[in-house]
């Protein structure tokens, strides 16, 4: 018999645990080499209540195992994601989760608030790595009080359901991870990138324009599982993990862990066949271990 | 589309330079002059990123002697092993495979008219000249077709056996006179420019960005049309990771553009050439 992949994110269900990670699938529609039908879901490119261009070149540099971006949340704004994105892709099997972000409590909701109620969208995902302008450049998510407070401000003007997706730079996620459970959120997603830089020797410059930038690739993974462990012992919502996920079993260590789906980000960019990869893995594996349903294996981590 | 094919060669054409292809049947997607295919080095996840490499030639037994039977075609790049990600690929031998993601990018527009063709390169920048040479002999006069090649030596002037077959005109230019005359390739332009009637000369270059930066701005001196092929860093290739954003003037506007999509040929008149 064909084991069962499908899961539930609070309220969303996937008919699969494997999902695109939000800027690293565009907005769903670019990738050719695949049937994105196939896929547990999509997480759009983040957006913003206008257009953004990003950040200038260079924007990416590779390091050990991962590599380091500085896109800058470059996007279309919501407006035009939902003019000539969404009808593009609101039809697929795969869910459409919407990453929203902003710099002040009001972008969100203003962003929130545009995408309600449009056809083809299944969630919302928060992304609250963001510094707020009006608190001098604090991040959201470093702050349980300030991404809590995105979080109730996103409920009240939205009806999808709500993911957030934490930061993994803070001291302890799991005070963050409580606080936006307490102020509604859903379910959460982690980790985002983690801050890092990298030299010219030669030129004694930084490698990226920014100077820093976001760290992602198999190098953070052992990280990403760590703070899911951590948070599902805390939550009672779902949780996506995220970080360096390429293979099957990277997917299985997450789920294993506690999370209930996986998105993946950077494999994206080196193996654009890493998704339906990981789900033809994914099911071999339930099949050779006689194991019915992706559902059994769910923070099944015995310590 | 992605593939893993076997390697047919992997020869050292000059010192630190190399030829690598594999087989490219005629039923895969055609590729357009100037696009280029994202290759992994390695297995595994360091190096994590695919490399981009320029195509060079394309075609069967007429392009390539050494492929061994009628039907059979194949696509070459040309590369320099500059880095620990190259110098990986350096090291693979006929036979091992390669994977890879292509074709990707725009092609050069060929123009509808045009009595002068000049082709500038520099580097490993010949190869994405190749096809295009290829592409323009066959809607103008053989003779119309100009390839400028310069490098700092002879070591840096690379593959000339693989044009010479076309019948176009070939300048080589060394700064050190090693090699064909002594100077720099785009002084050669610039007199070659001197003669001829703006509208009807169209100027194509690819190589390091010093030079196509000299060549955008003597053809914008003489109002004559410039194509150019931009070279960076890439993630992906394939226009979704955002990271090889290069900075292009469309309609006076500054604006990011994608040189994995977008480009890599721009019209020089868009391009942002900074402190070069």
């Amino acid at each position: 018999m064909k084991p069962d992949l499908s899961v539930q994110i609070g309220s969303i269900h996937l008919q699969n645990p494997v999902l695109a990670a939000s800027g690293t699938f565009g907005y769903g529609e670019e990738v050719d080499l695949f049937d994105v039908n196939l896929l547990g879901g999509i997480v759009t490119k983040g957006l913003s209540p206008k257009p953004r261009m990003g950040n200038p070149p260079p924007r990416i540099v590779e390091t050990g195992a991962g590599m380091l971006n500085t896109i800058g949340l470059e996007n279309v704004g919501v407006e035009a994601f939902v003019r000539e994105k969404l009808p593009r892709i609101g039809h697929l099997k795969a869910a459409i989760i919407a990453n929203v972000f902003g710099g002040t409590v009001e972008d969100y909701v203003t962003v929130a608030q545009r995408l309600e109620g449009e056809k083809g969208i299944a969630a919302l995902e928060l992304n609250i790595s963001c510094p707020n302008v009006h608190q001098g450049g604090m991040e959201f998510g470093n702050d349980p009080g300030l991404a809590a407070e995105v979080v109730r401000a996103v409920k009240r003007a939205t009806r999808f359901p709500v993911i957030v997706k934490l930061s993994p730079n803070v001291t302890d996620v799991r005070l963050v991870a409580k606080a936006v459970e307490d102020a509604g959120a859903d379910a959460l997603s982690l980790i985002n990138t983690i801050p890092g830089m990298a030299v010219d020797v030669y030129t004694r410059r930084p490698l990226l324009k920014n100077i820093t930038g976001g760290l992602s690739g198999p190098a953070i993974k052992p990280i990403a599982i760590r703070m899911v462990w951590q948070v599902s012992k805390v939550v009672s919502i779902p949780i996506i993990g995220i970080g360096g996920i390429a293979t099957a079993r990277d997917a299985l260590e997450f789920l294993i862990a506690g999370a209930s789906a996986v998105q993946v980000g950077t494999a994206n960019f080196y193996e654009p066949l890493t998704m339906p990869r990981i789900l033809s893995g994914l099911e071999e594996f339930l099949h050779s271990q006689e194991i019915p349903s992706i559902r059994n294996l769910i923070g099944t981590l015995q310590v | 589309m992605q593939q893993s094919s076997k390697i047919l060669w992997n020869t050292e054409a000059s010192p630190n330079y190399y030829k690598i292809a594999f087989p490219y049947p005629e039923n895969y997607p055609a590729i357009g002059s100037g696009q280029f295919f994202m290759v992994r080095v390695a297995e595994g996840s360091d190096p994590l990123l695919r490399r981009a490499l320029a195509v060079y030639r394309v075609g069967g037994v007429d392009v390539f002697p050494e492929l061994k039977g009628p039907g059979l075609s194949a696509v070459e790049f040309l590369y320099r092993a500059v880095g620990r990600g190259t110098g990986f690929l350096a090291k693979k031998r006929e036979g091992d495979s390669l994977d890879w993601v292509g074709p990707l990018g725009n092609s050069y527009t060929l123009p509808k008219e045009g009595a002068h063709h000049y082709l500038v390169a520099g580097g490993t920048g010949l190869s994405s000249l190749y096809v295009l040479a290829k592409e323009l002999i066959k809607i103008f006069p053989v003779s119309s077709v100009h390839l400028m090649v310069g490098g700092r030596s002879q070591k840096d002037i690379l593959c000339l056996p693989d044009f010479e077959p076309l019948g176009i005109q070939i300048s080589v230019t060394t700064e050190d006179g090693t090699k064909g005359a002594r100077g720099r390739v785009t002084d050669v332009l610039e007199s070659a420019l001197r003669t001829v009637p703006s509208d009807s000369a169209h100027v194509y270059t690819a190589g390091p960005i010093p030079m196509m930066a000299k060549v955008a701005s003597i053809s914008k001196e003489r109002k004559i049309a410039c194509q150019v092929s931009l070279e960076g860093p890439m993630g992906c290739g394939f226009g979704i990771c955002l990271g090889c954003s290069v900075e292009i003037f469309e309609k006076g506007e500054r604006k990011y553009r994608l040189l994995c999509k977008h480009g890599p040929i721009f019209n020089s008149e868009e391009v942002y050439w900074g402190e070069a």
